[in-house]
């Protein structure tokens, strides 16, 4: 019946009044960058869904101190990366900590090296990304979970198609040194 | 043949740069050096496709996480986090935040309405002891939302501590935490700090129309009685006498309401004053309770100068262009399910006027199921809160600022519907019936005006 697509005014609105399903739909437009920043700000690929769910979760019960309504996706960003500065502080805190068993005994079956082998890989070249400057991690963040579409990623980033080519590339370009490198070290 | 740069193969990696294609056939350095490129592409649009995957079942599990509750403002900060809550400038909002500024005032108009209700051999003296008071401090105890089954709110918004000096002076603190406090001098601009995050947003001073429940000057015209005669009662160790009056008697385009008045019998002061609006959308209950007269207040407790190095959070005012856009849409709105007007009032509240629109749509406001945020006519009316709020906000801060819905309507294609001063060169912002906008000089604007409303 609706006979346009909300705003996100529109949706904080609903939201405040109690309208569940409307912040749903804030979590659908906003969760991709949300996810994209919580990597960026050194969140584990292990921990992101943790992390933007709490996010998220301080960001629907502080609805009523957002100012500006329209304005929700960069509020929302603002409070994943405060939740990853706090996951941070509370890593450091604790890496004294003996960490368990539980990590070490894990066993695999016959024929499934090869994929974690791959499932390493892709989690040692996620954590590389650590090492990229802010805005270039979050290009290559935002560009994957926008599948690849560099028009969806520049209207994410409030950049310009070529504005995102020319980040990606310098990414694209240290990344792959850095794999070389470490193969050439091993 | 010099090899590309490493950009340029990245470039042409992401598939960008086609050239370089002659080049990697011959070259077996270049073309280790792309693929090396395209595996790192493919990691991590594998690494980031997991994140994806997880996104529907994460969504649902956020969702189950929400609270039952709709999100709600913590108990004291502030006015800002209040009347965003409240939907904008709102009647409600008048009373704890716009209102606040004449709050005090309201005591004595109360005192008016019941001296001129009939009850003068008590009041008479009563109303003289208000009027010579120079000053004097009083909590304020707000509580909303609910309703519980008897209708009455059932959260706590804010308990403030509230002084008004002899000009008419404000100060509220809120206590914490977090620790609040909101100065609005007489016809200056305010602010509002909140002391527990260390930062403060500036308020315009406050010019324009106030509900006549505020305005001792709105109820000199009062001439009706007061509904009911309370009796007399105890109020902390004091025999109180009261009375009970609905508030439209005192402004017909406010919620409906009572606004009940408790006197101290021997001083002849107010020990407790309340308003109440116990069905709607959104109970609402304000009591103001252990007054204290004449007292000593310090100028500097007016003093509007922002602690040293607090943020300056004060949001960007709307533009233009965003204001009519909004107000045009609202009265649309309105107009569309009122069978062809707009609201028909005087001093127009966002949220009496948002009730209305929810009265004459049937919208399932608020929302109390997934299927609700589906239906055309609530997206109608937060659409149509949104220019209520505009207007409300016009016509309190602009001292010139008028709205005619009693007698324009969406046919009166050349009568002023809304008008309020564009600057201080006599240019005046223009809302027509029709909803045409433009900005006039003031001998147009009286020329229009002058003219019988069709």
């Amino acid at each position: 019946m609706r006979n346009h697509d909300p705003t996100d005014g529109d949706l904080v609105a609903a939201a405040r009044g109690g309208d569940r399903e409307a912040f749903g739909l804030l979590y659908d437009r906003h969760a991709r960058l949300v996810r994209a920043v919580a990597l960026a700000e050194g969140v584990g690929l292990q921990d992101v869904a943790d992390a933007v769910q709490e996010a998220f979760l301080r960001a629907y019960r502080n609805l009523h101190r957002l100012h500006d309504p329209e304005r929700f996706g960069a509020w929302a960003v603002g409070v994943v990366r405060q939740v990853a500065r706090e996951r941070r502080r509370s890593r450091r805190r604790d890496r004294h900590r003996f960490v368990g068993d539980a990590a070490a005994d894990v066993g695999f079956e016959p024929g499934v090296a090869a994929a974690v082998q791959t499932a390493e890989e892709v989690e040692l070249l996620m954590r590389r990304l650590a090492d990229l400057p802010d805005r270039e991690r979050l290009a290559v963040h935002a560009f994957f979970l926008e599948g690849r579409d560099a028009s969806r990623t520049a209207a994410l980033l409030k950049l310009s198609r070529s504005g995102v080519y020319a980040l990606l590339s310098r990414a694209l370009a240290r990344l792959a040194a850095g794999v070389r490198d470490r193969a050439e070290e091993d | 043949m010099a090899c590309p740069s490493r950009d340029r193969l990245a470039r042409a990696a992401l598939g960008l740069d086609q050239d370089v294609s002659d080049h990697l056939a011959g070259c077996p350095d270049c073309r280790a050096e792309s693929a090396a490129m395209r595996s790192v592409l493919d990691r991590l649009a594998e690494g980031h496709a997991a994140l994806e995957r997880g996104h529907d079942v994460a969504r649902e599990r956020l969702l189950s996480l929400l609270p039952d509750e709709a999100p709600r403002p913590e108990p004291a900060w502030g006015w800002a986090s209040f009347t965003e809550w409240m939907g904008g400038s709102t009647m409600r909002r008048r009373m704890v935040f716009g209102g606040l500024g004449t709050f005090g005032v309201l005591m004595i108009a109360l005192l008016g309405v019941v001296f001129v209700a009939g009850r003068a051999s008590a009041m008479d003296a009563v109303a003289e002891a208000v009027r010579k008071a120079r000053s004097y401090k009083f909590t304020m105890t707000i509580e909303a939302g609910g309703p519980h089954d008897d209708g009455s709110p059932r959260l706590l918004i804010a308990r403030t501590r509230v002084a008004r000096g002899a000009d008419g002076s404000i100060r509220a603190e809120s206590e914490g935490p977090p620790d609040t406090v909101q100065i609005i001098p007489s016809g200056r601009p305010g602010v509002e700090i909140d002391r527990t995050a260390k930062r403060f947003i500036r308020r315009p001073a406050q010019l324009g129309k106030t509900s006549p429940l505020w305005m001792i000057e709105g109820l000199a015209a009062y001439t009706g009685d007061a509904d009911r005669d309370l009796g007399r009662k105890d109020i902390d160790g004091k025999a109180a006498r009261g009375f009970l009056i609905a508030s439209e008697k005192i402004d017909p385009d406010a919620h409906h309401g009572s606004v009940e008045i408790w006197v101290d019998s021997v001083s002849n002061l107010p020990v407790q004053l309340g308003f109440t609006i116990p069905h709607d959308s959104t109970p609402f209950a304000a009591r103001l309770h252990d007054f204290a007269w004449d007292v000593d207040l310090a100028p500097g407790l007016f003093d509007t100068t922002p602690p040293e190095g607090y943020a300056d959070v004060t949001p960007v005012p709307p533009k233009l262009d965003d204001s009519v856009t909004k107000i045009v849409e609202g009265l649309k709105i309105y107009a569309k399910y009122a069978g062809g007007h707009y609201p028909r009032v005087t001093m127009l509240y966002g949220d009496v006027t948002r009730d209305e629109l929810v009265r004459l749509s049937g919208a399932p406001y608020p929302p109390r199921k997934a299927a609700d945020s589906q239906d055309a006519r609530l997206w109608d009316v937060y659409k149509g809160v949104e220019g209520f709020a505009r207007i409300n906000s016009i016509l309190r801060d602009n001292p010139d600022a008028a709205y005619h819905g009693k007698t324009v309507g969406p046919e009166d294609k050349d009568k002023v519907l809304l008008r309020w001063k564009a600057d201080e060169e006599g240019g005046y912002h223009v809302l027509f019936g029709d909803l045409r906008f433009e900005t006039m000089g003031l001998a147009r604007l009286r020329m229009l005006e002058r003219k019988p409303a069709g």
